[in-house]
């Protein structure tokens, strides 16, 4: 539909829809870890059906082991036609809405984000910074809306921004239950912050694209992998100025995430602010040495 | 008793996910044949039945009252994997049953 996002994802495994995702890179999807509760143990390719009608094979990445979060990485790069959100930070009283739902004939979910962030007991254990929120549509049970993203709502209209602008906040995981009546959900959602996801998984730190990039800068251990993970793409060959280049321009970023990182241990920045910061500095870094790579 | 053969009847089954309902994956629909689950189910109203009729039976009348009819109304649930739920009567029970204990002699 036009004026929706449609970086979300269907996730089916063998023709049973496990939940929803959306793609945080072009070639990464997260979701809730448990959406995936029902994966075969034996068997983790997954099949996700995106918004544009295409089916995309995938399998697990990553399973956060103290979160209720899950990476999905495709095996196949997707006919990649769709625009990717941008972190942001959520603040109360700000409103909220959610591109996806889970059949045509449910509703789409907005309201008002009532807190954030705040620490949340999750369901399985753990704990998140996540977002409260508040949401119009009285469903009395919002099952199928996990994993799907919460973006910002754009104030001069009541309508999702287009792709090309959404700002991405946080990530569907639970409802809060009527306290009289525990088979109702009250009105009450609650997401992880996107500062949150952004922290679990190493997958998005500078680390990680030093590696894709084969410059390796700093020493790091591999992530936890939940099974056996596909090879790490390297360039095929870098030319050598390019790998000078790069590295300067890591070695820059690198710095400045260490000296951001040392205001929020003077307690001078807010490190939600700093971890997106630090996505988006690693996304210029990757989409810098794409481009010298392919000139 | 022999259930005769005929159409195949199915029954609702839920998931037990310990979540207790506030994760929101969706809840896919899942059913087992009713004939299948005939044991859980005739296990889980003998059960209930005798817990409400040792509660009766322990029932102290006194003051020249005497109580005649205990009755217990509560929803049973077929769970996906294995056995059976006894909660409040809902509309996420797949049966909901009634036990009316009448004392003899009464």
């Amino acid at each position: 539909m036009a004026g929706r996002s449609q970086y979300w994802v269907d996730i089916h495994q063998g023709g049973t829809p496990l939940g929803a995702g959306f793609f945080i890179t072009a070639r990464y999807v997260l979701t809730a870890r448990h959406c995936l509760r029902r994966i075969r143990r034996d068997d983790d390719t997954l099949d996700l059906h995106c918004a544009d009608g295409e089916v995309v094979a995938a399998r697990l990445y990553q399973s956060g082991a103290d979160a209720d979060l899950a990476l999905i990485e495709t095996t196949k790069p997707k006919d990649w036609s769709i625009a990717l959100p941008r972190p942001d930070l959520p603040r109360a009283r700000d409103g909220w809405t959610d591109p996806y739902r889970p059949t045509a004939s449910d509703p789409y979910l907005k309201g008002l984000i009532e807190h954030a962030p705040v620490p949340y007991l999750c369901a399985d254990g753990t704990t998140v910074q996540a977002l409260q929120l508040g949401c119009d549509q009285a469903l009395g049970d919002y099952s199928g809306y996990s994993g799907s993203p919460v973006e910002r709502l754009v104030e001069h209209s009541e309508e999702h921004c287009d792709s090309d602008d959404a700002r991405l906040l946080g990530i569907l995981l639970e409802q809060h239950l009527d306290r009289e009546n525990p088979d109702r959900a009250s009105g009450v959602l609650f997401a992880a912050t996107i500062g949150e996801v952004l922290e679990r998984f190493d997958y998005f730190g500078l680390a990680h694209f030093e590696r894709i990039l084969g410059l390796r800068l700093t020493p790091a251990d591999p992530p936890p992998f939940a099974s056996e993970p596909s090879s790490v793409v390297e360039p095929p060959s870098v030319v050598e100025p390019a790998r000078s280049s790069l590295r300067a321009k890591i070695a820059e970023a690198s710095a400045l995430v260490d000296g951001l990182e040392d205001w929020v241990s003077r307690g001078l920045l807010d490190p939600d602010e700093v971890r997106v910061m630090a996505s988006r500095i690693a996304n210029s870094i990757v989409d810098a040495g794409i481009a010298e790579m392919t000139r | 008793m022999a259930i005769p053969e005929g159409p195949e009847v199915r029954v609702e089954t839920v998931a037990l996910d310990g979540a207790g309902g506030r994760q929101i994956g969706p809840r896919n629909r899942t059913t087992a044949l009713l004939k299948d689950r005939h044991d859980d189910i005739q296990a889980a109203v003998a059960e209930a039945a005798t817990v409400l009729q040792e509660s009766a039976a322990k029932l102290d009348d006194s003051h020249q009252w005497r109580i005649r009819t205990v009755e217990a109304k509560f929803g049973l649930t077929l769970t996906a994997e294995a056995g059976v739920i006894l909660s409040k009567a809902s509309a996420e029970a797949s049966f909901e049953v009634t036990i009316t204990i009448e004392r003899q002699g009464s």
